[in-house]
């Protein structure tokens, strides 16, 4: 079965993250943020905070079964795209794993927050606005290109690494 | 003029072009879809109602595109991609690629099944493959909504359909257009609808309760066996190789989950002839396979277990009934052959052997009979009893000995109130083949078999003209 309903999801999971991308660049230019900008950044703090299991918020808020699983799709998504700007962060002079993550949870505060600083967290410093919002874009273009392959015919014939062993994934149970 | 100066333009250019060609690309679908549209040998209204959706959506696209953010144009093209894609459907629908004496009928069974409100274009596909796409509407509304600058509202006004209204594809092969047995199948593709209701309410909170566990046990593994590990993501490095794994489990468990809900569906509406029909597509592939190998479907042999256990009723001897007698004891017998391959456990140990099917499995097995029950009562209530080949023996037979007279089984007696279902005539034409070839081995030559696929086939189509019409008919003579 071709499920456009999860096609459709997927949809509205990358237009939504590419959304909060374009408000935390305009927040961080001064704009205010209009209704849709709120809903849109709030789904995305909770949704990263969901996504990402190094965010160890002490009092996790409850999200629905839907989130949840959205999450579990995305999640391998997240982490390929933050390896993969692993160079932006280093230019902004995060030299360590911790520093990162650090990041990471004050971009998801102020995801919710609507860009001001609240309990615990500071508010965005300007170069962490754009690269918070590159992270969204990243994560929101990815998800874009697996559904249509950036229009380029998928190979039906080639051989792939079915078992991906170089990604313990098939590391049998047994042995 | 450096290029610091000159890049802002180039973008602005970048930006130009890339509207131009998406408002131009909307524009030719909508002109493609008129076309399409114009051509009327439809067997039902269906296809029509597609192509106004594909030519109104892009009507509006091409006037909004202007409003649309920058970023979003790829999004855009993509759907402009997809749904110029879904101008197939329609034109595969016309009169002469499809089984047309069945189309009416057989969209009438889902609609009793699915309701008033759906809508479905059968169509055949050159793949050799059943399937079912959609939900089309539902499709176009959620992505639509996600662009505050579409003109969602004034879409909905200008469509032929209703907005609580569905469409489907369901697709068939076209190398099997005759073959009506075959298309028993399409029980198994409705029982996607079901499914996708199920999934949609209640997989994502019975999986979550699970997922801790599961991900625990992987977290282990994948610890035993460290993945290279960049200095600055060590922590990262892991959960990425624990996310990924977990994914797979997740989808092998809700894919797996889904094609056994289908096949049960397909049994509970049809009976033993969709094990018949759905042995006769799985012959020619390897029964044990494993879904990593098969984008997650589950092994055949799995799949044939799990549909036997479920009409074990049809396979006890029902003396009273003189059930099991001539007629349909040698399509009990074959059935019985299907049912000893799946004495082997060969699937299994290729699920257990690896850690992602292992827990998918584990969840599905733990979990199926629950869920199949609630995907059952999900179906209307006139279908809410499965359908016993048993209990409608006698019955079969009488059309049986119709087919051997080169009669069309639609009913028992000339001009009955009472035609023939679509389940028992497919039923009486699955017993007629198998008691022919199991008799006189010289059966089976194309002629046989194009013989019982016209005839079932005028069966399907009378029976539905008697059951819509029959009524008024009856009025007037009276």
């Amino acid at each position: 079965m071709e499920d456009l309903g999860m096609t459709a999801k997927l949809f509205e999971t990358s237009s939504n993250l590419q959304l909060a991308s374009i408000w935390l660049k305009r927040i961080v230019e001064g704009e205010q943020v209009d209704s849709e900008g709120k809903e849109v950044l709030t789904w995305t703090g909770k949704f990263l905070y969901e996504v990402d299991w190094s965010s160890k918020i002490p009092q996790k808020t409850s999200v629905g079964g839907g989130l949840a699983l959205q999450a579990t799709s995305v999640r391998p998504t997240f982490y390929s795209s933050l390896i993969r700007i692993a160079p932006k962060f280093k230019e902004a002079g995060m030299k360590t794993e911790e520093e990162i993550l650090n990041f990471l949870r004050c971009l998801y505060q102020n995801l919710l927050t609507l860009g001001a600083p609240g309990k615990g967290h500071k508010k965005l410093k300007y170069f962490e606005s754009k690269l918070g919002a590159l992270l969204l874009h990243e994560i929101s273009e990815s998800i874009l290109i697996q559904i249509n392959n950036n229009g380029f015919p998928r190979t039906s014939i080639s051989l792939k690494d079915e078992w991906e062993p170089s990604r313990n994934e098939f590391n049998t149970v047994i042995s | 003029m450096n290029s610091i100066q000159s890049f802002p333009n180039i973008l602005k250019w970048q930006e130009h072009f890339q509207r131009n060609e998406l408002r131009k690309f909307a524009l030719f679908l909508r002109r493609l879809a008129e076309k399409v549209l114009l051509t009327e040998d439809f067997t039902t209204k269906t296809p029509q109602k597609l192509a106004r959706l594909i030519i109104e959506t892009s009507k509006l696209l091409e006037t909004s595109i202007q409003e649309a953010p920058f970023e979003f144009l790829p999004s855009i093209d993509d759907f402009i991609e997809r749904i110029a894609a879904h101008l197939r459907y329609i034109e595969r629908a016309r009169i002469t690629q499809t089984p047309w004496s069945l189309v009416h009928s057989a969209e009438y069974f889902f609609k009793q099944q699915v309701g008033p409100k759906s809508n479905f274009i059968i169509r055949p596909t050159w793949s050799y493959n059943y399937s079912l796409i959609g939900e089309f509407w539902g499709f176009y509304k959620t992505v639509l909504k996600c662009w505050s600058w579409f003109p969602l509202d004034e879409l909905k006004k200008k469509l032929p359909f209703e907005d609580n209204e569905t469409i489907y594809c369901i697709s068939f092969p076209r190398i099997e257009r005759q073959n009506c047995l075959l298309h028993v199948n399409w029980g198994h593709e409705l029982g996607h609808i079901f499914a996708a209701k199920w999934m949609e309410t209640n997989f994502a909170n019975m999986w979550t309760i699970v997922q801790p566990e599961i991900q625990k046990r992987i977290q282990d593994h994948v610890k035993k066996n460290p993945p290279p590990v960049d200095p600055l993501f060590k922590e990262v490095a892991i959960h990425d190789s624990v996310a990924r794994l977990t994914r797979k489990t997740m989808d092998t468990a809700r894919s797996g989950l889904c094609e056994l809900v289908c096949d049960i569906i397909g049994v509970h509406l049809f009976g033993p002839s969709a094990i018949a029909s759905a042995f006769e597509f799985a012959s020619r592939y390897f029964l044990d396979v494993s879904p990593l190998q098969c984008h997650y479907y589950p092994p055949w042999r799995y799949r044939f277990r799990e549909m036997l256990n479920y009409c074990e009723e049809d396979f006890e001897n029902h003396s009273d009934i003189s059930y099991h007698g001539s007629v349909i004891k040698p399509f009990i017998n074959w059935l019985h052959q299907v049912k000893e391959l799946t004495y082997q456990k060969s699937d299994i140990q290729i699920l257990e052997s690896n850690i992602i099917t292992k827990e998918a499995y584990d969840f599905i097995s733990s979990k199926s009979d629950i869920i199949i029950n609630q995907v059952i009562s999900l179906l209307p209530s006139c279908s809410q009893k499965q359908y016993k080949l048993h209990e409608r023996s006698e019955f079969i037979e009488k059309l049986v000995e119709r087919l051997r007279h080169g009669i069309p089984p639609n009913e028992t007696v000339n001009l009955s109130k009472n035609p023939a279902s679509l389940q028992d005539i497919i039923s009486a034409g699955w017993i007629f083949q198998i008691e022919r070839s199991s008799k006189d081995i010289k059966w089976g030559k194309i002629e046989d078999i194009d013989v019982l696929f016209r005839l079932v086939l005028k069966a399907c189509e009378s029976s539905h003209i008697q059951r819509i019409w029959g009524p008024e008919l009856n009025k007037k003579e009276e």
